[in-house]
């Protein structure tokens, strides 16, 4: 008769679960009760208690697990782990200080870019719907302006019931003076209506929600006591408001809660905004008025479909063509944050796109340390082959020896997070103070940042050393006593891929800083700043003074040459005049200048003539500039005659070369250059004075200067800036970028090299033997310099096929947002390569002459 | 009162592997237990009680001989440590106090 047999599956689990264990004795004891069952129970239920005691049995199974007849010299060897750590990085203290070195350089670069790209999303974050807040803009011709029609947002607001609230707003910095006091604060002004507190959230600490009248005034709590002692004493006390000559006195009819500190728009000091009654009229008045129009909008409101309801809504009030035909948009407040091109001053704004370059620097760093770390560490598995033989000998399994790699990668990690850590905090006040932006976290983030930024990097570093953690733990044993696994294929191939990664992303940076050096210097020479960088600017209202003063300084002797105008080339503090005729497809920009300007501003006169020094001049003669000319109708407007202010025509003698007032990212705009004494009016417009100075010592002069100010103009105070500031200021944010990115450039150039060090002192010890071979056979120190770098000349020649097509297009890219561009050269790539194997030159000399000089007796002597 | 750490069925385990006069092995001792309390007993649970009571030494283990019967497959013998024996009179002596003060009042009942 067939003996009956339990289940063939549980059998088999059975013996998975418990054979080579100590316990294998469960198998014969359960084989035995199944016997005995079967004569007790018979074979079905016999079979039935067999399966379950095998799936009872699954409980037992760590225990067996965890008695194997194994040594257990290699269990439980947390501290151990700890000791042997410490000890092989000490022994390996080379390689390990590159690492920790990269790591901390790669983690402070990454902590430092993301603490401010946090920050920057942090803003307004007190803002419970700032996807409720929007502004209407409206294009027209397709450019983007905020200035709407007075009349427009009223109506918008009674028609369309998304509207919730709305306020015309005009922000701008205001001369305040207290009664009695001589002291002028300087402070921006936002002058809005009710719903503006509303909309912004603004809370009321004391006194009235908004003003009632045009007399009212709101101060900020910390306004309050920067005017006065206490918020309760400025309650009812008047203020003076200036602008453009014009007095406002206020009372202060409330106090509102200061905003905090993230937020990206101010309420020091709220007034009411003057409205026109009878030119916000839509229907009929041809004169209007406009201001920026913010709105709150109720929830889920289709931003677009609102929009392109306006035109048509408006064609029923409104006979106003270019108020009809134009498009709206609306831009939320988050749009405006993150778009300075549509910002309007009162919120401010930082350039999207350059917040994901940093954001992508960031991870670019961060990811060169990482493969760095992966790179060396991997390097310096293969040396320790030794040692893992004898672990394994003594009975180590695969988990313990992965747990001791992490263990050390958690010690290099752990020091590398607290070293920079150390570093971020120490360089953030410098970093905040050079880029000109708080990093101040909001105060309700502050706790979980640290830990979680602490984990992440640490969960990055033991998953990056999981790779050479495995390779240590999978050598063999039987090729532990020869010696030399090194050189395993699979592993040098992800070392290249890595070192090819880095040294692609390092040749990109290269070429980026490169070509923006080469982006800033042009913009300087298209200033001329080398001639005119030490023109001295005087600003002010000067309008018919200017003899009296310019007659002043021309007694000073230093002075070589003086020029009044309207303009100088930098930022937008020029008086400008619009101005329009029919002989041109576009209104310009006039501005005042007198007859030395081109001189003193080292401008260019690129066709016709300068204003005339002797009896040809006339003061109808103007210049105009490139832009300008080529919007003529007529072709070349030279020597032509337009008839542009009163009566008399006037005619064009020279064409200017562009040079750039405001942004340099901005267009050129077309201008005309006009004497003074064209018209009555126009010596009001001059509100600068360039002087050229050939003395020694520039402070003393400028002080002569301010002296002769101080006579002439005692109620205006004396401002003056040298022309290189000034040109300076125009590119301001690029230069700080530019600058920022260069150090970014840097670490990563240094992370490289650091890696391209410890891979090459590696290589130069695994090789050892061979050189010293090598060099008995009688090799030169050039063939073993061949021998050791061949490798490295490939990986960086790779590294420029890859980097060089996407830097190019990169940065062509950014370059068009330029007006005023260089262009990539190849000389820029060629400086590069040369930069490059100049670097990768004296990494690799100074290693390999360590390895050259040894005496080659020593190497072989030891076996 | 010291916590011996000795549960109901680890008692019974525990006492019948003193009833066979040790080297006992789990076939047996289950058996054993089945016979005395009535019981139908899984193989299984001996056995993890029988790891437990070995993990916090109240037994001790040997293997024993091959033999051609089980396939050539060893049986693990236990044995009680002193240890055991003394958490067993323990548990004894702690229950015979608990019986001897009992009011013979209560007890009258058990009787009748």
């Amino acid at each position: 008769m067939k003996q009956p047999t339990p289940p063939r599956l549980f059998q088999r689990l059975l013996s998975k679960m418990f054979s080579n264990t100590s316990m294998e004795e469960l198998e014969g004891d359960l084989l035995d009760d199944f016997h005995r069952n079967i004569e007790k129970y018979g074979t079905s239920r016999a079979k039935l208690y067999f399966m379950l005691d095998v799936l009872r049995l699954i409980r037992l199974v760590p225990r067996s697990r965890r008695n194997t007849q194994k040594s257990k010299t290699m269990n439980n060897l947390f501290l151990f782990h700890i000791k042997y750590s410490l000890r092989s990085i000490k022994k390996h203290r080379v390689y390990q200080s590159l690492n920790i070195a990269s790591l901390t350089l790669g983690f402070t670069c990454f902590s430092l870019i993301y603490l401010f790209v946090f920050n920057h999303y942090q803003k307004d974050s007190f803002l419970s719907e700032p996807e409720r807040i929007v502004r209407l803009n409206v294009i027209n011709d397709g450019k983007e302006g905020m200035g709407i029609h007075t009349g427009i947002p009223p109506l918008l607001k009674k028609d369309f019931p998304e509207i919730e609230g709305y306020t015309r707003l005009s922000s701008y910095n205001m001369d305040i003076t207290l009664e009695g006091s001589q002291e002028v604060f300087n402070e921006s002004v936002v002058h809005a209506e009710s719903d503006f507190v509303d909309i912004f959230q603004i809370e009321t600490v004391k006194g009235q929600r908004f003003p009632e009248d045009q007399t009212g005034v709101l101060l900020s709590e910390s306004m309050a006591n920067k005017l006065f002692t206490s918020t309760d004493d400025a309650l009812g006390k008047e203020i003076t408001l200036s602008a453009y000559d014009r007095e406002n006195k206020k009372f202060v009819v409330g106090i509102v809660k200061d905003l905090p500190i993230n937020s990206s728009f101010s309420n020091k000091i709220i007034t009411r905004l003057g409205i026109n009654e009878r030119s916000s009229q839509l229907a009929g008045s041809r004169a209007w008025t406009a201001f920026a129009a913010f709105f709150t909008i109720s929830k889920a409101t289709d931003l677009n479909t609102l929009a392109d309801k306006i035109p048509r809504h408006l064609k029923a009030h409104t006979t106003i063509e270019s108020l009809v035909n134009s498009d709206y948009v609306f831009r939320t407040f988050n749009d405006i944050k993150s778009n300075p091109s549509i910002s309007d001053g009162y919120i401010q704004a930082i350039d999207g796109q350059a917040m994901l370059i940093f954001q992508l620097v960031g991870l670019v760093i961060l990811f060169l340390a990482i493969a760095n770390y992966v790179n060396l560490t991997t390097a310096l598995t293969l040396k320790r082959t030794q040692e893992v033989g004898i672990k394994h000998a003594m009975g180590a399994s695969k988990a313990n020896l992965i747990s001791q790699m992490m263990s050390e990668a958690l010690i290099v990690g752990g020091v590398s997070i607290i070293l920079s850590g150390l570093l971020t905090f120490s360089l953030l006040s410098t970093i905040e103070s050079y880029i000109g932006l708080s990093m101040q976290i909001a105060p309700e983030f502050k706790p979980w940042i640290l830990p979680v930024g602490i984990g992440a990097l640490l969960i990055l570093i033991l998953a990056a050393s999981l790779y050479p953690a495995i390779l240590f733990s999978t050598v063999k044993i039987d090729q532990l006593l020869k010696g030399k696994v090194s050189n395993s294929p699979k592993s040098k191939l992800l070392r290249s891929t890595l070192l090819i990664l880095q040294f692609s992303i390092s040749t990109f940076l290269i070429i980026g800083s490169l070509t923006f050096l080469k982006q800033l210097r042009f913009i300087d020479k298209s200033h001329n700043v080398a001639q005119i960088g030490d023109v001295v600017i005087v600003k002010g209202k000067i309008g018919d003074h200017r003899d009296v003063i310019g007659q002043k300084l021309r007694a000073i002797p230093e002075i070589e040459q003086m020029s009044f105008s309207s303009v100088a080339p930098g930022p937008s503090d020029n008086l400008r005049g619009g101005m329009g005729t029919k002989d041109f497809e576009k209104t310009m920009d006039f501005y005042v200048v007198d007859k030395d300007f081109i001189e003193v501003l080292g401008l260019k006169i690129v066709e016709g003539e300068n204003f005339y020094d002797d009896d040809r001049n006339n003061k109808f003669h103007v210049l105009m500039n490139q832009t300008a000319a080529d919007l003529a109708k007529d072709g070349n407007p030279v020597n032509k005659e337009f008839k542009l202010m009163g009566a008399e025509p006037s005619k064009v003698i020279g064409i200017v070369e562009d040079f750039p007032v405001g942004s340099i990212k901005s267009e050129v705009k077309p201008s005309l250059y006009m004497l003074a004494e064209q018209s009555s009016y126009l010596p009001n417009l001059v509100n600068k004075i360039a002087i050229k100075m050939n003395s020694v010592d520039p402070v003393e002069s400028i002080q002569k200067i301010e002296a002769v100010w101080e006579e002439v103009f005692p109620e205006q105070p004396f401002e003056a800036e040298f022309m290189n500031d000034r040109i300076a200021k125009v590119y301001t944010d690029e230069l700080k970028m530019g600058q920022l990115f260069g150090i970014f450039t840097g670490v990563a150039i240094v992370i490289s090299c650091l890696g391209l060090v410890g891979l090459l002192t590696y290589l130069v010890q695994v090789k050892m033997k061979e050189i010293g071979i090598r060099k008995v056979l009688g090799a030169s120190f050039s063939t073993l310099a061949k021998l050791l770098t061949l490798n490295i000349w490939k990986v960086l020649v790779l590294a420029s096929l890859i980097s060089f097509p996407l830097s190019y297009y990169f940065l062509e890219d950014w370059l068009t947002s330029f007006v005023y561009r260089t262009e990539i050269s190849a000389e820029l790539f060629i400086l590069t390569v040369v930069f490059f194997v100049a670097i990768v030159g004296i990494t690799v000399f100074w290693q390999i002459r360590n390895a050259v000089r040894i005496n080659p007796s020593e190497v072989l002597r030891n076996e | 009162m010291k916590r011996t750490g000795i549960g109901e069925f680890e008692e019974l385990v525990l006492l019948t592997i003193c009833v066979l006069e040790n080297d006992a092995y789990a076939l047996d001792i289950k058996d054993e237990v089945e016979r005395r309390t009535e019981r139908r007993m899984n193989i299984s649970a001996i056995h993890t009680t029988l790891y437990r009571m070995e993990d916090k030494g109240l037994l001790v283990s040997k293997l024993g001989e091959a033999s051609q019967v089980r396939g050539g497959k060893r049986k693990r013998l236990f044995s009680v440590t002193s240890f055991g024996l003394k958490s067993l009179a323990e548990v004894q002596e702690t229950r015979s106090r608990l019986w001897s003060d009992i009011p013979a009042n209560v007890l009258k009942s058990l009787h009748t």
